[in-house]
């Protein structure tokens, strides 16, 4: 049976304070300084299809009618084709990609849809994403980019990063090349 | 130059215990005050403990306690504790003490656990009621005023208390070492048995954990919610629950509740009584 994947995207149309604080957090208490030049978040959920990509329309509608996913009056919408981790990045920007370990959202995630009446969706996963812009371009020869990726991502040391504590969430790092690094399995 | 122990409360920004944290500090014997986050760090050594209340310190923006573990007066603390001065956080407390990888701290400076999602049957999120305590280690800053066994209700109240790692070997090992500071209990002190008397899934019962020194304690529970005999509600079983419904009149009810017992050992800890982790 063909699969296809289609990612949904939530984001908030107002100024992301989450984001913001933890831009502070980076720069200020953690001493990345200006090497962190931006911070965005949002919310990605990726949904499997099993029938060709006929329940996309079912999709949209629940996305659209109910506030499963989004609340129409502070959050924007946006579906793609693909995978979340297909994305097309600056030469400057990392996508961290953080889910919770253990919760399995996606079982309460496709019962809901199914009670919604969407058929043809076998599988969803959720992330956070938290799409990083340094100051300076990234490129696969860098020295100590496992470390610098390390420093702004994984809570594994009283020094080590902020988005994912390896212990409660798992945590991958998206390049701008389009290589996915896993950094808490 | 009073000879009580001097404490500090912390506030960052998002927290909402620490004036009654405070107050349950007081009412211990001890001085206290109350710290806020961007006051110099420095001023800290001037204490002789330190509480991280409960709350919601950054309003828990990226995770529970994340953001306030890398502040400044947290790197402090962790000087202060590696110095032998008694730390105890409580709920939000214990978020930020994780993520600081203070406790456990079996292996300096990492984080080896982390306190994740409530798992209720039938339902998730936040979870707030009382709960039965029993001491697995007296000795520590939050139970040295208490021996093993004794058993303690006292309220919680978050949606991540649930004490978790991927660290193998770990939890038996914090077990062995007197670190497992107090575990959730039925009211006779037997292991709770699932929920409610476990009230978020946390891995073998576990309710606070110190580090190995037993100066730093990282407890779910709120010890200043049950400080007073007042504050313990009639209906609750055992001896406590008996003792509520049997107290008359105002000086009865002000006595000291079964909350107070953690924050006495806190003030106890400071003066240099009891310091080393027992659990026989």
């Amino acid at each position: 049976m063909p699969e296809d994947r289609l990612t949904l995207t939530v984001s908030l149309k107002t100024p992301d304070n989450e984001a913001r604080s933890a831009l502070e957090a980076l720069r200020v208490k953690m001493g990345l300084g200006a090497t962190v030049s931006g911070l965005d978040r949002e919310d990605v959920w990726e949904f499997g299809l099993a029938d060709g990509g006929r329940c996309v329309g079912d999709i949209k509608r629940v996305v659209e009618s109910t506030n499963l996913f989004a609340n129409p009056n502070k959050h924007r919408c946006a579906f793609k084709p693909g995978a979340a981790s297909d994305v097309t990045l600056g030469a400057n920007q990392l996508d961290i990609l953080v889910s919770d370990r253990e919760r399995a959202e996606s079982e309460s995630i496709l019962s809901s849809l199914r009670r919604l009446g969407v058929r043809g969706v076998v599988d969803a996963r959720h992330w956070v994403r938290w799409r990083v812009t340094l100051e300076f371009s990234l490129a696969p020869s860098k020295p100590d980019l496992s470390s610098l990726i390390g420093s702004i991502a994984v809570a594994n040391a009283r020094e080590g990063g902020l988005f994912c504590n390896p212990h409660i969430e798992r945590a991958t790092a998206v390049l701008p090349w389009g290589e996915e690094k896993a950094l808490a399995r | 130059m009073s000879d009580r122990p001097r404490i500090a409360v912390l506030r960052f920004p998002g927290m909402n215990c620490e004036a009654e944290t405070r107050r349950a500090v007081l009412a211990a014997g001890a001085l206290c005050d109350l710290f806020r986050w961007n006051e110099p760090p420095s001023r800290l050594s001037d204490y002789d403990g330190y509480v991280l209340p409960g709350g919601f310190s950054y309003q828990d923006r990226v995770r529970a306690g994340a953001i306030a573990a890398k502040d400044h007066i947290v790197a402090r603390i962790c000087e202060e504790a590696s110095a032998g001065k008694p730390v105890l956080g409580i709920c939000n407390g214990a978020q930020i003490l994780l993520e600081a990888g203070l406790v456990p701290g079996t292996r300096e400076g990492l984080v080896q656990m982390g306190l994740a999602t409530n798992v209720m049957p039938g339902r998730d999120g936040y979870r707030t009621s009382w709960t039965h305590l029993r001491v697995e280690a007296s000795g520590s800053a939050a139970t040295s005023a208490m021996r093993k066994g004794d058993v303690v209700p006292i309220p919680v109240a978050h949606a991540e208390g649930r004490f978790v790692t991927t660290e193998e070997g770990l939890v038996d090992a914090l077990f062995d070492r007197g670190q497992v500071v107090m575990t959730y209990a039925g009211p006779g002190g037997a292991a709770a048995e699932g929920f409610p008397r476990n009230p978020n899934g946390s891995v073998r019962n576990l309710a606070a954990v110190s580090n190995p020194e037993g100066n730093v304690v990282a407890m779910m529970p709120h010890p200043e919610r049950a400080a007073w005999l007042s504050q313990v509600p009639e209906r609750l079983e055992g001896e406590w629950g008996a003792r509520r419904r049997g107290a008359r009149g105002r000086s009865e009810m002000r006595g000291p509740g079964p909350g107070a017992a953690v924050l006495s050992s806190l003030v106890e800890y400071c003066a240099g009584e009891s310091r080393c982790l027992k659990t026989d």
